[in-house]
């Protein structure tokens, strides 16, 4: 049997033992009453109470009604256990009343009601704040309809003497159910109550669980993706070592042979050696086509297809509609052509620092300036992020760094309120560029 | 938990449907109670509350059953008749068990503080208030009282019976002893019972006496003592008054030199004084009961003599009537009540077919008093109207908190042993008194 199917149960044998015992005191109470009139001892039965009865019919029927009600509560709040807090709230605090309300009727004679409203409760409450409250209820509620506690300044007739109106032997007998419904109830209880917790301690474990699965998955892409990165980086390697063979080394193989050649030839036929050469020269400006075909491949795509200005546009553009982040771009070097390494430096340094500024910077709004004076050429980069005190200088950073190094140029960085990159590049004007 | 299988349902459909049967026969329950109309229900018992013979036990109530239905067309009263007074309070604290207690209905002795502190008794207090053709100054006093816990009135007084003294007229002439008057004390009385008795027959044995029945309790209300706080919380035993008054029944007991006089030597007119019910006086003055009773002998009423504190006061016995708290016509209730308690026909009615007194001032004071005791005396002596009244207007009400009778016949046992002398008065009375204060203090 599935657990949610033996809570059912419990929960329907904990209805039907109460009934059960709602009727056997009210029930007893009420024929009491009737027992005293046909044994015409009313009055001194009367001349020991301290209030009157009520009314044997309403005992029955008040107790009955209160408790039906209470049972038809709770049911409802089965139904509707998962729509919205504050009607879960009314439902139990309806409860509380009925169950107050039955007790009472029956002189709280009979107080295992509470255990059904403290089972609603507990199946309810959710959150610490919540436990508090429910906590202070249940004490509330047990100290209200504890005949020991209450019962006494609430004006209550003790079952006893409704008794008195019995037989010793059905007196025994009543008892005997009585305190037989009790122990019931409270052993019902205690296994419901172990059935939840013990589903709640099962939720938690099965969440734990997920939880495990979840981070091993994690690790596992993590390790995928430097695999990926590192078979990249293989490949590239590879690429450019065959490359390298293919083009230099093969223009290398050919002017070294030539030259060889050359030497063995320059004292008999000093024309031969001549045209050799110029096969040679010719070897070697092939080979630095190839060389530089080679290194184009090496390029950002962006500026194969478009210049420098367009290629930067686009990816600004890419990057601030992929974060929606507000990028400015402002150029005042017109016509932004340079060299391909410079041009190269000047894109990828752009892209870091915007990425960054997005990545750790958390930047809405980043505006990127470029600017020349004499030969320096300043690209400057500024964002509204958060910013650090304490530069960590990561991957990123550090390449940039290389690729200025490279061009003998300057890298500034720093900010605590947004972040900003200035970096300064000496542009190398005059050498031809093709 | 989910309820989604249809077999659960059963539980809210079985609750639904008890609901359901539980609704509909209290609203049938209803429908045919509206359908009787307006019944008021009276509780009354049948014969005399005074314990005397009684022809007409339902006159006075019928009478104003009819005035009252008259009054308010449409509303009937009903009442069970047959109920004796022995099984009157079993009768009541049956209904009031089943909830099925009259609106108004007449408290039985003693029971006043019981059924109030249960709640049977509606509080008359606010009824009175808006009432404003009402007002309490109307009755006499210890009447009124009597009908009071813990300064509520639960309860009107219907009818009440004082104590008076009952005089051998014949014996007394034949003494040459002239009638007492309405200021005679102790010390007369004592005179009196000294003179009477003797052995008239020469054998040696004491044959005529001086009292009868005459207790310590009638002493101690004489002497103008109250033995209880009104609450009842404590008691007074020790008051130098009681202890008076038991000197004085220890020295009227004295004169007998022992003899015991019983019901018989009072029957054949031996016996000068005995303390008597004004019902009875009622009973057996007028004819046929004059002829089965005190025949051979002349006798009339006075007031009881006077202790050397008191002015003769007695104790006043008083039937009540109260309103259930959980009646459905409290108003209608309430004008039946006054019907009964506060019209002057009703109570005027009472002196001719009852045999207590009205417990209205007008009612006592009317001239039908004075005609009504003449019919029932005819040709000799009168009795004195202005006494009654008189009487009246001092009697003592009875304390009528819930352990009085218990706490009385404690005190009966105490003080008996100390009139007969097997106790010190004094040191007695502190004892006793320490005895019943403890008793209430339980």
């Amino acid at each position: 049997m599935s657990r949610e199917r033996i809570i059912t149960n419990l929960q329907q044998a904990v209805y039907l033992l109460n009934f059960a015992a709602v009727c056997l005191v009210a029930g007893s109470m009420a024929f009491s009453i009737f027992k005293i009139v046909d044994a015409m001892e009313a009055e001194p039965f009367l001349n020991l109470m301290r209030v009157r009865p009520w009314r044997p019919r309403s005992m029955i029927v008040v107790s009955l009604t209160g408790y039906l009600c209470l049972v038809l509560l709770s049911c409802i709040g089965q139904f509707w256990e998962h729509k919205g807090k504050y009607g879960g709230l009314c439902i139990i605090a309806g409860e509380m009343c009925l169950c107050i309300g039955t007790t009472v009727a029956m002189n709280m004679n009979y107080n295992g009601l509470v255990l059904l409203v403290v089972a609603d409760m507990v199946r309810g409450q959710k959150g610490s704040r919540q436990k508090l409250i429910l906590g202070m209820a249940i004490v509330g509620l047990y100290s209200i309809v504890n005949y020991n506690l209450t019962g006494t300044y609430f004006n209550m007739i003790p079952w006893e003497s409704f008794l008195t109106a019995y037989s010793i032997s059905t007196q025994a007998f009543l008892k005997g159910a009585l305190s037989v419904f009790n122990s019931m109830n409270l052993v019902l209880f205690i296994l419901y109550m172990t059935m939840l917790i013990q589903g709640e301690y099962r939720e938690r474990e099965r969440i734990q669980i997920l939880n495990e699965q979840l981070e091993a998955a994690n690790r596992k892409l993590k390790e995928y993706a430097s695999e990926a990165e590192k078979n990249a980086e293989m490949r590239e390697r590879n690429r450019l070592a065959r490359e390298i063979h293919d083009t230099l080394g093969h223009a290398l193989t050919g002017i070294v042979a030539g030259i060889d050649a050359c030497l063995t030839m320059i004292d008999i036929s000093p024309e031969a050696t001549r045209k050799q050469l110029e096969k040679i020269g010719d070897v070697a400006r092939q080979g630095m086509t190839d060389v530089r075909r080679s290194v184009k491949k090496l390029r950002p795509d962006a500026l194969e297809k478009f210049d420098l200005e367009n290629a930067i546009v686009k990816m600004l553009k890419d990057t601030g509609a992929a974060s929606g982040a507000d990028i400015r771009f402002d150029n005042r070097v017109r016509p932004l052509k340079f060299h391909e390494d410079e041009e190269e430096v000047i894109y990828r340094v752009v892209q870091e620092a915007t990425t960054n500024a997005i990545r750790h910077g958390q930047a809405d709004e980043i505006g990127i300036s470029i600017s020349m004076e004499e030969q320096w050429l300043t690209v400057c980069i500024k964002d509204n992020g958060i910013g650090c005190a304490k530069v960590e200088e990561g991957f990123g950073l550090k390449h940039m760094q290389e690729r200025i190094n490279l061009l003998e140029g300057t890298l500034e960085y720093g900010g605590k309120d947004g972040f900003y990159i200035i970096a300064r590049i000496p542009i190398r004007w005059g050498e031809e560029h093709e | 938990m989910k309820y989604g299988e249809k077999r659960v349902l059963w539980i809210p459909a079985a609750v639904g449907i008890i609901l359901f049967v539980i609704a509909a026969s209290c609203a049938a329950e209803q429908f045919v109670e509206k359908r009787k109309g307006t019944v008021l229900h009276f509780g009354m018992m049948a014969g005399s509350y005074w314990d005397v013979p009684t022809g007409s036990c339902y006159e006075v109530i019928d009478a104003a059953i009819r005035r009252f239905e008259e009054k308010h067309p449409g509303v009937r009263v009903e009442y069970t008749s047959g109920i004796l007074k022995e099984d009157y309070p079993e009768w009541l604290a049956e209904q009031i068990l089943l909830s099925e207690e009259p609106d108004v209905f007449m408290i039985p002795a003693g029971q006043l503080d019981v059924l109030a502190s249960l709640g049977v008794l509606k509080n008359l207090e606010p009824l009175m208030e808006r009432d404003e053709a009402f007002e309490r100054e109307d009755y006499y006093p210890a009447a009124w009282n009597y009908g009071n816990i813990r300064d509520t009135q639960y309860a009107l007084p219907y009818e009440s019976v004082p104590t008076l003294m009952f005089v051998n007229k014949t014996l007394l002439e034949k003494e040459h002893i002239k009638m007492p008057g309405t200021d005679w004390t102790w010390e007369d009385f004592l005179a009196v019972c000294r003179q009477v008795t003797k052995d008239t027959d020469g054998d040696g044995v004491i044959d005529q006496f001086g009292c009868f029945d005459y207790g310590w309790r009638e002493a101690v209300n004489s002497n103008g003592v109250q033995l209880f706080e009104k609450g009842g919380a404590k008691s007074y035993f020790g008051d130098y008054r009681v202890e008076a008054a038991l000197r004085f029944v220890k020295d009227l007991n004295g004169v007998n030199e022992g003899f015991a006089v019983t019901s018989r030597e009072f029957d054949q007119g031996k016996v000068a004084f005995r303390p008597f019910a004004f019902s009875e006086y009622r009973t057996y003055k007028p004819y046929p009961w004059r002829i089965k009773k005190y025949s051979d002998f002349e006798w009339d009423c006075v007031k009881l003599p006077s202790g050397p504190d008191g002015k003769g006061q007695t104790g006043l016995d008083t039937l009540l009537m109260g309103i259930s708290s959980r009646s459905g016509h409290q108003n209608l209730a309430w004008e039946f009540i006054k019907e009964l308690c506060y019209e002057e026909e009703t109570q005027l009615h009472l002196l001719e077919a009852s045999q207590g007194m009205p417990v209205l001032r007008g009612a006592v004071e009317s001239p039908l008093l004075k005609q009504v005791l003449g019919n029932d005396i005819p040709g000799n002596g009168n009795m004195d109207v202005e006494v009654i009244r008189q009487v009246m207007e001092e009697a003592r009400e009875t304390p009528n908190f819930r352990r009085y009778s218990a706490a009385m016949s404690q005190a009966d046992r105490e003080i008996s042993s100390i009139i007969n002398g097997e106790r010190s008065i004094d040191s007695g009375l502190l004892k006793l008194q320490r005895e019943i204060n403890a008793f209430l203090r339980q």
